[in-house]
């Protein structure tokens, strides 16, 4: 809206007032001129009439000779007719009889003059002279009072056109403001929704909180995320809505106080037990009036977990990449040991002839070297490096054979076997490791001789077996007074499927763990002990890459029974 | 007739070992610590029946010794003895004519598995 548009709406009633103001004047004018003319022409024919009825007086004063009352009585008629300003009646010979004057001078004289014949030869004139001026003084004085008169109804009546134009006006601009209000109204209501859409739109928890940690806004992520509404969380401190995230009270507090967003990479809850992992940052909000601070809160437990996996996979790969390498280097060692001590072992027998003609030329009896041997448990020590050799070879053999991750196709495997060398695998891991003592636990066989072999990745299902003992003898170490720590390995031939069974005499597990047990990350053991990653990876190998079955069946005090089953094809 | 054995490998105690326990069981056995000294051995003398080559050598590798002494002596039998776990005999040496008719993995429990293998060349 312009503001020349302003200006012309407001001048009109100004410039009609002028105007009519000025008309008044005019026309006041003008009537008081008419009057004017008016009063004189009045003034006027009354002179005439004075004049008659003066004229007749002194007719009839001389008539009577009555010569010295006429000087009185022309001053009292002078005095008494109203604008006289002379009256003089002469002789013909210039005799004065009376004689009437007003002092001050006339302004408007109007003059009459009347010839008296009073008697034979007498005559005498009369002149009489009236001063309309004060006509004119009282037309002027009704003029300047008309004309204040006029003046006081302007100002009145511009007072009150100020005043209404002026309540208009302020009309105006209320209205204007109000309009300009509402506009606002309207486009501060565009903004809030756009920014609430903005805010609901994000997935992530994204919670607004004054200085005091008081909540302030919830998104929609927040609700869905915590099945919180914004309204039951509103003004509520923000440490009671999340207690898991009370613990960010402190950097929330200095992040406000110094404006620096704060940032915590992994903050990690506990709910139900299993640690969920959070990135949080907190961002200071910069506006002077309203101190507080946005906190966005992402669930990277996925994230967390993928790189874990990814760690994990890394390191087994690394352990892989490591046992091949050290493999091939301890086997040459191995070789020298096993070899030499065979040949020792051969070269002291008394059944190779060669031995016996050295011996002889040399002067000594073999049987007597021999028996020396024996007496001095020489024999046994060579044998005990002979089989400790052997069992370092074999214990190299399983890790290359556990640690080569083949992409293989399946071959058929004897899951008897593959059971024996998963307990030898163990009991290595024991001297390995030394958390559990491998040998105080019986393990019990119960193979099908007649077992047909199953075709699979046979490192895959020797990993999956390996992971399960471990676990039985892990769960019984824990239960120190147990009196018989047992494992039973069985092989079941049920159909189309081969059946193993691990059953360990340990502990056992509730539903609620059993429930839980294959989830990625869940875990029973301390923490560095167990990475939560086994069952769930032994879980996928036996469901999805050999489309078999994992179950678990447990009796609380008990003890557990894995089973797995594997199809023939 | 005895088998003479030519064992090729870089660790002194393994063909050493495996030298004495081949000569007890009534075999001429000569030794090489590297394929190039294989090969020369084999220049002075080409009346070699059987060799036990390793593989990973220092210098010329298992195969390529294989290989060369091949052409020498066609006439020579090989069993390799390695410590690779995944060894497989390369194409070209099957193309050549060279049969690997014993493959035996390091370490070596027992010596005589080698000694029946140097035999059944023997008989065959």
């Amino acid at each position: 809206m312009s503001g020349a548009t302003t200006e012309s709406h407001l001048r009109s009633p100004w410039f009609g007032l002028v105007v009519l103001m000025l008309a008044l004047l005019a026309a006041t004018f003008i009537i008081l001129d008419q009057q004017r003319e008016r009063s004189l022409q009045i003034a006027k024919d009354n002179a005439q009439d004075d004049l008659r009825y003066i004229t007749y007086m002194v007719n009839a004063a001389l008539q009577q000779q009555d010569f010295e009352q006429l000087s009185p009585l022309v001053s009292s008629w002078g005095a008494r007719v109203r604008y006289t300003h002379e009256l003089k009646v002469t002789a013909a010979n210039g005799f004065v009889f009376g004689h009437y004057q007003r002092e001050e001078p006339a302004t408007r004289p109007y003059g009459l003059q009347e010839t008296i014949n009073y008697s034979y030869r007498g005559k005498a004139s009369l002149v009489f002279i009236k001063d309309l001026g004060s006509i004119d003084a009282s037309i002027d004085k009704l003029r300047w009072q008309l004309v204040t008169g006029l003046v006081l109804v302007g100002l009145v009546l511009w007072r009150i056109t100020w005043l209404s134009v002026h309540r208009k006006r302020e009309a105006q601009t209320l209205d204007r403001t109000n309009r300009r209000l509402l506009e606002t109204a309207d486009q501060l209501d565009a903004t809030r929704a756009y920014l609430k859409n903005v805010f609901d739109s994000m997935s992530s928890i994204l919670v607004a909180v004054e200085a005091n940690g008081y909540i302030s806004m919830w998104n929609k992520g927040a609700e869905k995320k915590t099945g919180l509404s914004a309204d039951t969380v509103h003004g509520k401190p923000f440490s009671e809505v999340l207690p898991d995230f009370a613990s960010l009270m402190d950097k929330l507090e200095k992040a406000i106080g110094t404006g620096i967003p704060a940032r915590i990479d992994r903050h990690i809850t506990h709910p139900e037990g299993t640690p969920r992992f959070f990135e949080i940052v907190i961002y200071p909000l910069r506006t002077d009036g309203s101190r507080g601070a946005v906190i966005r809160i992402d669930d990277i437990t996925r994230r967390v977990q993928m790189d874990q996996l990814m760690v994990q996979t890394e390191k087994m790969m690394t352990v892989g990449g490591l046992a091949a390498g050290m493999a091939h280097e301890i086997n040459n060692p191995l070789s020298g040991v096993l070899q030499s001590s065979q040949n020792v072992l051969r070269r002291l027998s008394p059944d190779l002839p060669a031995n016996k003609t050295t011996a002889e030329e040399l002067g000594v009896d073999i049987a007597t070297i021999n028996a020396y041997l024996d007496r001095r448990g020489i024999l046994a020590f060579l044998n005990g490096i002979r089989e400790a050799a052997e069992r370092a070879s074999r214990i190299v053999a399983d890790m290359l054979a556990f640690s080569h991750r083949s992409n293989a196709e399946f071959s058929p495997v004897s899951i008897n076997e593959l059971l024996d060398t998963v307990v030898r695998i163990a009991a290595s891991d024991y001297d390995l490791k030394k958390t559990y003592d491998f040998k105080k636990i019986t393990i019990i066989r119960e193979y099908d001789p007649d077992l047909p072999d199953v075709a699979c990745d046979r490192t895959e299902i020797e990993q999956v077996l390996l992971n399960l003992i471990k676990n039985a003898a892990h769960a019984m170490a824990d239960r120190k007074n147990s009196t018989q720590q047992c494992i039973t390995l069985r092989t079941i031939d049920d159909g189309e499927w081969a059946r193993i069974e691990v059953e360990d005499t340990g502990p056992g597990m509730d539903e609620e763990i059993r429930r839980r047990l294959f989830e990625p990350f869940f875990t029973t053991k301390p923490i560095g002990v167990g990475t939560g990653l086994g069952l769930s990876v032994s879980y996928y190998i036996i469901t999805e890459q050999h489309s078999g079955t994992f179950s678990v069946d447990s009796v609380p005090g008990e003890g557990s029974r894995f089973v797995i089953r594997l199809p023939y094809k | 007739m005895t088998m003479r054995v030519l064992i090729v490998d870089d660790e002194y105690l393994i063909t050493t070992s495996l030298q004495a326990f081949l000569e007890d069981e009534g075999f001429v056995a000569a030794s090489a610590t590297s394929a190039e000294e294989a090969i020369e051995i084999l220049k002075d003398d080409m009346k070699y029946d059987v060799c036990i080559m390793d593989i990973r050598l220092p210098g010329m590798d298992g195969n390529s010794a294989m290989l060369s002494i091949h052409e020498m002596c066609p006439e020579i039998r090989f069993i390799v003895h390695t410590g690779s776990v995944n060894y497989i005999v390369p194409g070209d040496l099957k193309q050549s004519g060279i049969r690997v008719n014993h493959l035996f993995k390091k370490p070596l429990t027992d010596m005589s598995l080698v000694a029946d293998a140097i035999r059944s060349f023997q008989v065959a």
